[in-house]
């Protein structure tokens, strides 16, 4: 396969991550998450909500 | 058991269409003395061996294990000990739910020796209720990749015509039901999994409120996205098998002493149903054959009571997007190691699905759940003004099992996952039939947290006066 800069970013992320064997043996399917994961994160709403309480909410006592 | 003894079975009249009972069925004639666990047990074996290749539906049936719990069952029902209307009756599970001393594979190479250490949570209310655990069915890998010829068993296929995708992840369990080879199946759904076959297969498939029955023992997909729930062929069934499912400690308090068939025959008169029809008309436009199936639901739910008007919510688009982010952060967490160690034992599917968690920060999955309060308040604020919502459950009909581009379109393209976002309860059962594929198409029913007795209302209502579920596989 071509190696764009953004195959190759996808890459150096990849093998931060541990997957150094899925890089060398699937690169195809390596830079298709890549894309995916870009994809979804602009699918976001743009709002900046970053004070926000997140989900779920914190339960004191609640571990086992 | 003497001749003339009232107790002794007096098998007769069903022996046809045994496949076809409903539990609700199966229960009355158990009562009646009509049929015995064990010779449901041993036909529904007998048409498993005969149908289960062509469909894929069950990865192992544990015929032993099911004949001893009809005998056990069958000795209890005839001295009257009957335990409610799951006793005796055979149910099939996902096989990503934990049944003890059986291989809990989740369809992957990965987990062939997974033998199970102790039922899951669920499995025990279950046996509890006198269920028999038949056996295990098939699913997408992990619950999250699709069909392939990689995978250890074979993958289920649509009954009505097996050149069709049944949907998944809970395929096996759908095609079960859809096919004549078990009353009952559980399955899970982490962001549509037991509505897509639910509605493929045109069978009834319920997504309970987020944490109504426990997770415990169910092998993960994401943490706070995973619901496990019942899957019939009616909704009368789903609510029988939804009272053997939840543990009394998890149901609100004013719902403990209620079944949820208790309002099954209330109808929808002086509800109020909200139509989101912006999420099909606007934003992902629908097939037009299943838009103008909403439309009938909506003709239908007006004609036997209800008051159907305009719900608006948050662009499906941008839901599904924060449920993506959350589904693809939280997989990650479990699949890491193994996606380092071991790709090659995942199939293509599964690890092209799974790997984009690995490119997500810890700020993206923060922010997503964020987002996820947000769209609760509102969609809690929209139920204030609605008793239930009506929605497109799939956009498009189900797609041939070759198609690839099609079945990439499968999971984007549906409204599913924003109540998985949310935990909302959601059932999806058949709207029609699709003139270019005669194959079932689906509608999506979102009820308040916790009220599912209301969702099934009108489900049951809407069951009533179109009576699709009816429909077979023409080769049935």
């Amino acid at each position: 396969m071509s190696k764009d800069q953004s195959t190759l970013d996808a890459f150096t992320v990849a093998r931060a991550q541990g997957l150094d064997k899925a890089v060398e043996r699937y690169p195809e399917c390596v830079a298709d998450a890549a894309r995916a994961a870009a994809a979804d994160l602009a699918d976001m709403p743009a709002e900046d909500m970053s004070t926000a309480e997140p989900w779920p909410p914190m339960i004191p006592g609640g571990g086992k | 058991m003497a001749a003339d003894d009232p107790g002794r079975w007096q098998v007769k009249d069903l022996h046809k269409d045994l496949h076809w009972l409903t539990a609700a069925e199966i229960s009355a004639a158990y009562a009646a003395r009509r049929l015995s666990p064990v010779e449901l047990v041993e036909a529904l074996i007998a048409r498993v061996e005969r149908r289960n290749p062509d469909v894929g539906a069950y990865i192992m049936i544990d015929a032993e294990g099911a004949l001893n719990e009809a005998r056990a069952a069958e000795t209890e029902i005839a001295a009257g000990r009957i335990r409610g209307p799951l006793h005796g009756v055979p149910v099939g599970l996902k096989d990503n739910i934990d049944v003890v001393g059986l291989a809990t594979t989740c369809h992957s190479k990965i987990l062939l020796d997974n033998i199970a250490t102790a039922d899951a949570q669920v499995v025990s209310h279950l046996r509890g209720a006198g269920a028999i655990m038949f056996g295990k069915q098939a699913l997408h890998e992990f619950a999250f990749g699709g069909p392939s010829n990689e995978l250890p068993f074979p993958y289920a296929r649509h009954p009505w015509n097996n050149a069709y995708h049944p949907g998944g992840s809970s395929s096996g369990s759908g095609v079960a039901l859809a096919a004549g080879l078990g009353p009952l199946s559980v399955g899970t759904d982490a962001g549509g999994s037991i509505r897509n076959p639910a509605g493929n297969c045109g069978i009834v498939g319920l997504k309970p409120t987020y944490d109504l029955v426990s997770r415990r023992g169910l092998f993960p997909v994401a943490f706070t996205l995973d619901h496990i729930g019942p899957m019939a062929r009616s909704v009368e069934d789903v609510a029988v098998l939804l009272d053997g499912m939840v543990g009394g400690d998890r149901r609100p308090a004013a719902s403990r002493a209620h079944s949820y068939t208790a309002d099954l025959n209330r109808g929808v008169r002086g509800l109020r149903i909200g139509f989101v029809r912006h999420w099909h008309n606007e934003e992902m436009i629908a097939d037009p054959e299943v838009g103008a199936a909403l439309e009938d639901v909506a003709k239908v739910l007006a004609a036997e009571g209800a008051s159907v008007a305009e719900a608006r919510l948050p662009k499906v688009t941008e839901m599904a997007a924060v449920q993506r982010i959350i589904l693809l952060a939280e997989t990650w967490a479990v699949h890491a190691k193994w996606l380092r160690e071991r790709p090659q034992d995942y199939t293509l599917p599964t690890r092209r699905k799974v790997m984009p968690g690995a490119f997500l920060s810890a700020g993206d999955y923060v922010r997503a759940q964020q987002w996820r309060n947000r769209y609760i308040d509102i969609v809690d604020d929209v139920l204030r003004d609605f008793d239930v919502l009506l929605t497109a459950s799939g956009m498009d009909p189900p797609f041939r099992i070759d198609d690839r581009e099609g079945l990439l379109k499968t999971y984007p393209r549906q409204g599913r996952s924003p109540f998985n976002l949310t935990g909302h309860p959601a059932l999806a059962m058949q709207s029609g039939i699709c003139k270019a594929s005669n194959l079932p198409m689906s509608v999506q029913f979102v009820g308040r947290a916790h009220d599912e007795a209301t969702l099934l209302r009108v489900a049951a209502a809407y069951e009533r006066a179109t009576q699709w579920h009816k429909q077979r596989p023409a080769h049935a």
